[in-house]
């Protein structure tokens, strides 16, 4: 089994609710082992997340509107960005104490916080920004893929997922395995041209974004050859015989 | 990235105390006889600045009780192996000084090439802990590689020659090499930065890291803060401040020393002092202007 | 490199919760006022996680981020503790409070409430902020008889609730939603993240799988727009023109559903032609006389229409069928048809696309194309769903068809001082289309559509409101539909505290919260006693013009007393308004109560379900604090409100809870639809049932009750549907709820402006001329009323704020988390139009208003209009606010816009105060009118700028010296 993420940047409205929900469910997860917050409510609030949503800008060709000024007809892409479970992790080989681990049944990758010694080399060897450390236990914490979610029995079944894809207001994040070429998860990344990023790099991240779709369109040709000037004609208008 | 003190002073003080370390027994190899007192000093000297900066490096650990898990990963991390090639070191050094002190030559020669073979693969390890990032494009060259290796020797023959200095004992050709190697040193380094004057080196840009067409730039990153993130890759260096500093470090690190070493040799301590400064500074430098990939996302 | 190392799962076991130790409860989030359903699993008296509750009409499961952090919500050192009183030789807004014990605080409350409802009502000011209670409050204060109560809609949605309420029987926002399932094309107005915010986000990505096109029409692209297929990026405050635009082309093609028009709206009424005259503009109607003929005027009577089966004016019955356009002679009556008026206005050149381009700043041939866009989707790809209905002239349809276009509108044609007719605009285009309440269209929502507007009006009677220790006879808000419905006294003058319902704002359905202060500490209309408010953050992020209302909040009279002599506030978090008390009543969290969300007031219903919900307590609160509608309860036994106590003076209800299930309004229907009845099995309409809170506790706190297909759509002229909503007494009879394209009570406000109306008439001539302005029956487009109060000054750009999708108005900087997402705001303006003016991303800038300046730091993006402004909503906070420290960045780098608005359009003349700083119609407050200039900052200035201390005295944001 390959485990990972589908991620939508055609629907990710960049709201956070995935990123909180993580925060959330991993601030008292067992397997995570925390998230913690930093002078939080002081001066300036920051903490450790394992999903962060980041907001850009796509510029797309200059367009002059009328007399008020040119408005570059640009488009905000939003993309939250958490651990990818690469197959390629170079974060489990660089780590010395064997902390980082990827699991062999599902690839998931973990770290174990009883190793960690919080070198931070993990985090120099992950190009997605996917592990921050814990400062306060001295351990790098990540995304787990909410492994003691969907392994959870306990749980009723329709609840196994991460719980950032549960909590997803525009369905835009999706799980299952990417190894199951009938699994949801792998269609829709062959239907929408899902990659992954940074690809060229080697670590073949796991979790597919599914690029912005094409602007939907439509056809207005048959409305647009109706004659327009219907001032001229209404003196003339036959009213239609419409009965209540 | 943010350079950690603890980080620099472990390359630099670690790296010229093998450096003596290989200089000290190559050097009684090739004939030249430091007093006892002179070679049993330096030998002491040179395992202190190891040691040094091998703890120092534990410093930056932030959850240091783990560290002595750090040898588990051998086969796979070079954090790991420098942790095992260095802590080798002690065992093979102690045959080579036992060998030494009772004439056992065997031993000594057994030793001595362990401690030279070892002394290499620490200091090789320790560059490719960096090298072998693919996240950091500044990193991936050979330069990098082969640098650490001759700053130690480089900077570990000034300081054998502060103590043949001391005591008279520098014998010829030996200022000739030390000069060679800093000069060696200096090039190696202009020509890693002139290597990645231009595009080399170069994140990838926003629009191919996301795969999106047309030019991408950060609205927002989704924090207002700083993170995690933020706080250990995203340190800036201004580019004329690092234009000022690499003349720097060349000039103190290396050309100051060479001139020293050829026309002062009275002043040798200036030159070691010099040498380690400048090495410092070329160490935060190659931290300081390097940008690991995920400032594109950021 | 060597390979990666892989590890057997077995080797590293995994670590599950232990699930015995925790309970799951169902409640209702309150993080916004989506009020989604939420499951929180606790363990050890702890909250351990919250999630949606699946199948939830509202969210279906999914939470956003609001959502997801409510557990800091509850932790969050904000909370208030214990009931506070000022401490006395203190100073107001100081925030020096001693505890007081809950029995001291309402014991002294009490006796205060006591005198003002035995002496004069009206000098108890009761205003309420973000609560979805309005219901239980309004009642409240109907009951305590003072007509000085509101809630916030005032400042936040009335453009687009009235708009809707006056036009098609429902409206935008609150009381409708869009097809989700079979829109084919979506144009959102004016909607940045709001709420209800799941709703959307889930609608939005079913658009996108289904390949619909998603347009949104905004100055801004962030949120929602992103995703958007086409984003308009429309100047502020001109989206009618742009909508009116579309009508015209969509009139000049003869784009246009005759069978709606003709069925559902009153397009084909006739109108009295006869400028000049009291009965111009009003419907001809006719009633039957004694002697079986029919007596033909305005006034009372059927609304007439030509009739060409009958070739001559009829009702609109069956059989009949309505002419959509001519001009006839009805019984002497010059008439002609609603429609023929609109064909004569919109399609003169005005109002075509090339004529308001430049003025709304979108091209053109894109107006163009978007009105043929939609009406290519209309009447190409219309739907058929074979569905049975009867509609109201016994017709049997064995199909729906709909016109798949939905639309959406939100604060950003709302917060306009012309929100109102663009809005009727946008309801004007949705019925040439005839895409209303058909499949994939903007539908209505129970217990919407109600009659047009709803019958209710306002209590306006001065010897019903002066009389002491009575209940009103009406409620404080309602509908007017003529002037005799204002409640202004003999003189014209106004009767409520916010001069809603006057000549200034006459269809002010939800009030004017925004203008209480001000009114009560200038005693205009008159002074008051008592202001309570609740949940509302009006000392800062709710006030325009906030150092002015702070100041006014502390202003004295001569004789050394506060103005507004005595303030009560209730709420859960130590907020900006709390500092500013002399009592402090604190409520519990959400997490921590009970609550109605109920149909009878904003209700959560769906398209196809009635849906109501509950909150109960999952956590006992930890502090000394009560639930503000308990203390309600309380307080209406102790001053022997007729509705709580008995006969013999004791209190009827046990409680909140328990005045719920008991209370009904009419025989059978109380605050929450399910479960009624006994034996708990009447929905909608029965006894009230014991049980009843048990019975929704067990079905994860909320009800949804689903209508036939047969009653899901046209509901206006669906019998099927008129009949079961009249049953569960949504609306009053049966009757067809015809919708207005023509607005007869605009049209009766309108004569009154000129002089002709037969009724009362304003008598100051600005009023007069607002109203024969603005109070046009058909839809128009007016400048907004910032231009002229800005008049011949250099303010070039709009300054507008959005919504985060992370932040509730200003709830939530106390979130640990959330504020680590936005701990502070920039302002963001258009990078080519930055570039021009020599401005860059981070600089420090001044942003001057008429009314004020602010300093701020700025940030470029190309997704905003080219001459707008705008930030994220109530980010900044005053030093020491919210549980935060003193130097948050909350405080020193985040900032509000309100300090540039002023609540007045124009500084007061001598004599005669201002008018409000609104829209005419509804006094909705113009947030978004605002003009400003933008000049860098000189080399070290920097941080935002003013600051505010707790003591007052700073320096005001005009940049003067208090004295």
């Amino acid at each position: 089994m390959k485990l990972g993420l589908v991620i939508d940047l055609d629907t990710c409205v960049g709201c956070h609710a995935c990123a909180v929900a993580c925060k959330e469910w991993n601030g008292q997860s067992l397997m995570a082992g925390g998230a913690p917050d930093y002078n939080a409510y002081g001066e300036e609030a920051s903490g450790v997340w394992f999903n962060r949503v980041r907001h850009f800008e796509v510029k797309a060709s200059a367009h002059r509107d009328c007399e008020s000024g040119h408005v570059n007809l640009s488009r905000t892409v939003n993309v939250p960005m958490s651990c990818m479970h690469c197959e390629e992790a170079d974060c489990v080989t660089v780590c010395p104490t064997g902390a980082s681990y990827k699991r062999a049944e599902d690839g998931i990758v973990l770290v174990d916080p009883e190793r960690c010694m919080g070198c931070n080399y993990c985090a120099w060897a992950c190009p997605y920004g996917a592990r921050e450390l814990d400062q306060d236990a001295g351990v790098m914490r990540k995304c787990t893929l909410c492994v003691d979610r969907i392994y959870d029995q306990a749980l009723p079944e329709p609840e196994r997922q991460p719980a950032c894809v549960l909590a997803c207001p525009a369905h835009a994040r999706h799980f299952g395995d990417l190894d199951d070429p009938q699994s949801n998860v792998s269609r829709l990344n062959r239907e929408r041209d899902g990659g992954g990023m940074l690809e060229d790099l080697g670590y073949k991240p796991v979790n597919r974004y599914l690029p912005p779709r094409a602007p939907a369109q439509v056809d207005t040709r048959a409305v647009a050859e109706r004659p327009s000037g219907l001032k001229s004609r209404l003196a003339d208008l036959i009213n239609r015989a419409i009965a209540l | 990235m943010k350079p950690a003190f603890s980080v620099l002073f472990f390359t630099v003080s670690s790296g010229a105390g093998l450096g003596w370390m290989l200089w000290l027994l190559l050097a009684r190899w090739a004939g030249v006889a430091l007093p006892e007192s002179v070679f049993s000093l330096s030998v002491g000297l040179a395992v202190l600045m190891f040691v040094a900066g091998l703890l120092s490096s534990t410093l930056h650990l932030a959850n240091r009780r783990n560290a002595w898990r750090a040898l588990a990963r051998w086969r796979s991390s070079w954090l790991s192996r420098e942790g095992v090639f260095a802590l080798a070191m002690f065992p093979a050094g102690a045959l080579t000084l036992y060998g030494i002190v009772n004439g056992a030559g065997v031993l000594e020669v057994l030793g001595g090439l362990l401690v030279i073979a070892l002394a290499l693969a620490t200091l090789y390890s320790t560059a490719m802990i960096y090298a072998c990032l693919k996240t950091v494009p500044r990193w991936r060259s050979w330069h990098v590689r082969v640098a650490y290796p001759l700053f130690a020797i480089a900077s570990g023959g000034l300081l054998w020659l502060l103590a043949a200095h001391a005591v008279d004992a520098v014998p010829a050709g030996a200022r000739g090499l030390a000069a060679l190697l800093l000069l060696a040193c200096a090039a190696l380094k202009y020509a890693y930065w002139k290597h990645f004057a231009g595009d080399a080196g170069a994140l990838p840009s926003r629009a191919e890291a996301l795969r999106l067409n047309g030019r991408v730039r950060l609205l927002d990153a989704g924090h207002t803060g700083p993170t995690f993130l933020t706080h250990e890759f995203g340190y800036v260096l201004d580019a004329g401040r690092a234009r000022g500093l690499k003349w720097l470090s060349l000039l103190v690190g290396f050309v100051f020393p060479f001139a020293i070493v050829l026309a002062a040799p009275a002043w040798m301590v200036v030159a070691v002092l010099a040498c380690l400064a400048g090495l410092l500074v070329e160490r935060w430098l190659f931290f300081a202007e390097a940008q690991h990939v995920v400032r594109v996302f950021q | 490199m060597s390979a990666v190392p892989i590890t057997p799962a077995a080797e590293r076991p995994l670590q599950f919760e232990d699930r015995s130790r925790q309970t799951t409860a169902h409640t209702t989030c309150y993080m916004c006022a989506c009020r989604c359903g939420i499951q929180v699993t606790l363990e050890a008296g702890r909250v351990r996680f919250i999630q949606g509750t699946a199948d939830h009409p509202v969210n279906q499961g999914v939470l956003c981020a609001k959502g997801s952090a409510g557990i800091m919500k509850q932790y969050s050192p904000a909370r208030l503790k214990h009931p506070m009183i000022r401490r006395p030789g203190t100073e107001r807004g100081a925030g020096i409070f001693d505890p007081i014990s809950w029995d001291d605080a309402l014991a002294m409350l009490t006796d205060r409430l006591r005198t003002i409802r035995a002496t004069d009502p009206r000098r108890l000011a009761f205003f309420t902020g973000r609560d979805q209670m309005q219901a239980l409050t309004g009642m409240w204060a109907q009951q305590f008889g003072t007509p000085n109560w509101a809630a916030h809609g005032g400042f936040c949605s009335v453009n687009v609730a009235a708009a809707g309420l006056y036009s098609i029987g429902y409206s935008f926002w609150e009381f409708g939603a869009p097809d989700w399932d079979r829109a084919r094309y979506f144009i959102m107005w004016g909607v940045a993240e709001d709420h209800s915010s799941n709703p959307i986000k889930i609608g939005l990505d079913k658009l996108k799988q289904r390949g619909a096109k998603f347009v949104s029409v905004n100055p801004v692209r962030t949120g929602y727009s992103a995703i958007a297929d086409e984003w308009v990026p429309v100047r502020p405050g001109t989206d009618g023109l742009l909508a009116l635009a579309i009508v015209h082309v969509l009139l000049s093609r003869e784009l246009f559903d005759w069978a709606f028009l003709v069925r559902s709206t009153n397009a084909s009424w006739l109108v009295v032609d006869a400028p000049g005259t009291p009965d111009d503009g009003l419907f001809l109607r006719r009633r039957p006389r004694t002697d079986g003929g029919f007596e033909y005027g305005t006034g009372e009577g059927e609304p007439l229409l030509f009739d060409q089966a009958a070739g001559e004016a009829g009702t609109m019955r069956a059989g009949a069928q309505p002419a959509l356009f001519g001009a006839f002679e009805v019984h002497g009556w010059k008439v002609n048809t609603v429609m023929s008026r609109v064909a004569e206005r919109y399609l003169d050149e005005a109002w075509s696309p090339q004529a308001v381009s430049a003025r709304c700043g979108v091209a053109a041939a894109d107006i163009e194309r978007i009105a043929l866009e939609m009406a290519a989707v209309a009447f190409e790809q219309p739907i058929e769903l074979p569905i049975a209905w009867t509609d109201v002239w016994g017709n049997q349809h064995d199909k729906v068809i709909g016109r798949p276009v939905a639309m959406y509108a939100m604060r950003g044609v709302s917060a306009h001082s012309n929100g109102f007719q663009t809005t009727r605009a946008l309801h004007l285009i949705q019925m040439l289309l005839g895409a209303l309440d058909g499949p994939g269209n903007f539908r209505s929502k129970a217990p919407f559509p109600r009659p047009i507007p709803p019958p209710q009006l306002p209590e306006n009677d001065p010897a019903t409101i002066a009389a002491p220790d009575r209940p009103l006879n009406r409620p404080p808000l309602g509908f007017p539909t003529r002037p005799e419905d204002l409640a202004i006294d003999a003189d014209g003058r106004p009767l409520r505290i916010d001069k809603a319902y006057s000549w200034e704002s006459p269809i002010a359905a939800h009030g004017l919260m925004h203008m209480v202060i001000r009114n009560a500490v200038e005693a205009d209309p008159y002074p008051i006693d008592t202001l309570m408010l609740f949940m509302a953050n009006m000392a800062w992020n709710s006030a325009m013009n906030t150092a002015q209302t702070q100041d006014m909040l502390r202003a004295k009279s001569a004789d050394g007393a506060y103005r507004i002599p005595f303030l009560v506030v209730s709420d859960a978090f130590d907020s900006e308004m709390v500092r500013f008390a002399d009592l402090v009543l604190p409520d519990t969290t959400y997490l921590e109560r009970h609550d109605a969300i109920s149909i009878l007031d904003r209700p959560i219903s769906e398209p196809d379900t009635v849906a109501d919900a509950i909150r109960h307590p999952v956590i006992a609160p930890d502090r000394d604090v009560r639930p503000w509608q308990e203390v309600l309860v309380d307080l209406a036994a102790r001053l022997a409100f007729p509705a709580f106590v008995e006969a013999d003076g004791s209190p009827r209800y046990a409680g909140y809870p328990d005045f719920i299930a008991r209370y009904e309004r009419a025989p059978g229907i109380g605050f929450l639809a399910g479960w009624r009845g006994q034996d708990g099995q009447s929905p909608l309409k029965g006894a009230p049932n014991p049980g009843q809170w048990d019975a929704y506790i067990a079905h994860r706190s909320f009800f949804a009750w689903h209508w036939p297909e047969s009653m899901q759509f046209n509901r206006g002229i669906n019998a099927g549907y008129l009949a079961k909503a009249a049953e569960s007494a949504f609306i009053p009879k049966p009757d067809p709820i015809i919708m207005q394209i023509w607005s007869e009570p605009l049209q009766k406000f309108r004569l009154a402006g000129q002089g002709l109306y037969r009724g009362p008439q304003p008598v100051r001539p600005e009023d007069r001329e607002r109203l024969a302005e603005h109070f046009d029956p058909l839809p128009i487009w007016t400048p907004p009323l910032e231009e002229s109060a800005c008049a011949g000054q250099d303010y070039p750009f709009h300054a507008i704020t959005q919504r985060p999708m992370v932040m509730y108005h200003s709830w939530d900087s106390q979130n640990a988390w959330l504020r680590q997402v936005i701990g502070r705001n920039f302002l963001y303006m258009n990078a080519g139009r930055a570039e021009e003016l020599g401005l860059a991303d981070l600089d420090w800038v001044w942003v001057e208003s008429r009314n004020g300046r602010i300093r701020c730091q700025l940030k470029t993006m190309d997704g905003v209009q080219a001459d707008t402004v705008w930030t994220w909503n109530a980010i900044g906070k005053m030093a020491g606010a919210w549980g935060l420290a003193a130097n948050a960045k909350e405080a020193t780098h985040g900032f509000l816009l309100n300090h540039l608005i002023s609540e007045q359009l124009a500084r007061p003349q001598e004599g005669a105060p201002g008018l409000t700083n609104s829209d005419p119609v509804t006094g909705q407050a113009a947030w978004y009118d605002l003009k400003v200039r933008i000049t860098k900052a000189a080399p070290g200035e920097e941080g935002v700028w003013p600051s505010f201390g707790w003591g007052g005295g700073e320096t005001d944001a005009r940049g003067e010296e208090q004295s």
